[in-house]
């Protein structure tokens, strides 16, 4: 009978891992497709958007299943309950890399490519891997590490505030399409909490204390 | 938190000279009003444990037993000690219900008459509480003169918890009190477990995981004689410190 919950766990966490990857392509095609004014690959993010949908619906309703069914405890218990959130924060990523699309679908000025933005983008996809790896190898130090990587993606989005202010200053008709600009910003920014929700699961999970991100992030003094 | 009501320090019990020992080195605390459970892999040493809280073990002829085992500060296993007042204030119900032979208010009274109760009218009283405590009066009270064994199996161990409860116990323990009843008669147990701890201080041991998880608020996870660990249920279950424990309540023991 446990070896068949062990299994049923191992395949809901393979779920994670598809919903984390289908995550990764949307964020990444979202952030490209701004970049280089694709409105086509703005679509695609779009209508991939289903599917994720469903995919992190699935992981729930099997979650709350193994749940009735074999009532966990322990590791069991919070890898269960890490799933469920998971799923929600990886759904809310796909969401906010719909956004983005949505942004670009909606721009009619061409802006030249800002030195932040994209690295942003990058920087928020490289900590939805790092969790991802350390989910695979429940490394906690892994998770961990997503928690300071949050700040970098801070700076790259007074970055952004930083170069668009330059923009607008210098051609005020471009004062629209920066606004756009920043919120893009705007929603990297909560997409990196997302991910660094899914780190501090991670931690629970394996290792059974609540962490939180923001011991391991600068302190306000440290920023001054 | 309420302090402890029984505590052993160091307990180390074996079954004869020969025999490796049953316990070793434990030391717990039982605290007052709160459900105890223990849990642990069959033959770790539950029952002996909560034997030794009343000193059922004397039955055994060659048992040995070092340490300590104190209720309210008193060494229950000091000389002077009267074992037949220890066994009033620390009450036992066991795994299958044993009524004995007699009509149901006999079987409650019994204990109560023993202890030298006379007057009917009180005796009648001890028969109506004991029965309302251990939830079984509205099904007994217009068959009290019933044998006991007419009762079904869920009701008869609600019987022998009141027939433990007529004499005033203090301290409760039950060993695996469920382990032959069927599902609702077991939801009715555990609800009463649940409910006793308001007045008594109950220690229960239990094979089934899930059971401690419902009705106790302190659970000792016992493996091989010794505890290995024991703190707030609610902590046991989700996030347990000893891998042993974590191996043994999620399956992936042995
Ligand atoms: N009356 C007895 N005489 C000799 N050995 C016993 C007796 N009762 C239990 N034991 C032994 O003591 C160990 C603990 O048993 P027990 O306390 O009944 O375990 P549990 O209740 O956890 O299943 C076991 O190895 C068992 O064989
Ligand atoms: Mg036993």
């Amino acid at each position: 009978m446990n070896r068949f919950k062990d299994k049923e766990i191992e395949s809901l966490f393979s779920r994670i891992f598809e919903l984390g990857s289908l995550t990764e392509r949307a964020l990444s095609d979202a952030i490209w497709a701004l970049s280089h004014h694709d409105k086509d690959l703005a679509r695609g993010v779009l209508e991939g958007d289903d599917a994720v949908d469903e995919l992190a619906l699935e992981i729930n309703t099997v979650s709350f299943q193994l749940i009735a069914r074999y009532q966990p405890v322990a590791f069991d218990l919070r890898a269960l309950e890490a799933c469920i959130r998971m799923a929600l924060d990886l759904e809310r990523i796909t969401d906010l890399a719909v956004s983005i699309a949505r942004v670009t679908l909606d721009l009619d000025v061409r802006i030249k490519p800002l030195r932040n933005l994209e690295p942003m983008g990058m920087r928020v996809i490289e900590m939805l891997n790092l969790a991802m790896a350390a989910l695979l190898k429940r490394d906690v130090r892994a998770a961990e590490n997503v928690f300071a990587m949050d700040d970098a993606v801070d700076d790259y989005e007074d970055g952004v505030f930083t170069e668009l202010m330059e923009i607008v200053m210098a051609t005020p008709a471009l004062a629209s399409g920066s606004n756009k600009l920043i919120t893009v910003a705007r929603i990297l920014e909560r997409a990196g909490d997302h991910v660094t929700n899914l780190a501090e699961q991670i931690c629970y999970m394996i290792a059974g204390n609540r962490v939180r991100a923001a011991k391991f992030r600068r302190t306000r003094a440290e920023e001054e | 938190m309420e302090e402890a009501k029984m505590v052993t320090k160091s307990l180390f019990m074996s079954y004869s000279r020969n025999a490796p020992p049953a316990l070793k080195d434990v030391t717990m605390d039982i605290r007052a009003n709160s459900v105890t459970a223990f849990i642990g892999p069959s033959g770790c040493g539950k029952s002996t444990f909560l034997r030794c809280l009343n000193r059922m073990n004397d039955f055994v002829r060659d048992a040995r037993i070092t340490g300590r085992v104190l209720l309210d500060g008193m060494d229950i296993y000091s000389p002077e000690v009267d074992v037949t007042n220890l066994r009033r204030r620390v009450g036992m119900v066991f795994q299958r219900p044993n009524p004995f032979p007699f009509s149901i208010r006999e079987n409650v009274a019994y204990g109560p008459k023993l202890l030298g109760a006379r007057d009917e009218s009180v005796i009648d009283e001890i028969v109506e509480n004991s029965l309302r405590s251990a939830g079984l009066w509205e099904e007994a009270r217009d068959r009290l003169n019933d044998m006991a064994t007419s009762l079904s199996g869920g009701q008869q161990q609600r019987l022998c918890i009141a027939r433990a409860i007529a004499v005033e116990p203090e301290v409760l323990l039950m060993d695996e009190p469920t382990s032959a009843l069927d599902p609702i008669a077991t939801a009715r147990v555990e609800e009463l477990v649940r409910e006793l701890k308001r007045d008594y201080t109950v220690a229960i041991v239990t094979h089934n995981m899930q059971q401690a998880a419902r009705v106790s608020d302190t659970t000792a996870f016992f493996l091989m004689g010794e505890l290995v660990e024991y703190g707030p249920t609610d902590v046991i279950f989700t996030t347990p410190t000893d891998q042993r424990t974590e191996d043994y309540i999620t399956g992936r023991f042995g």
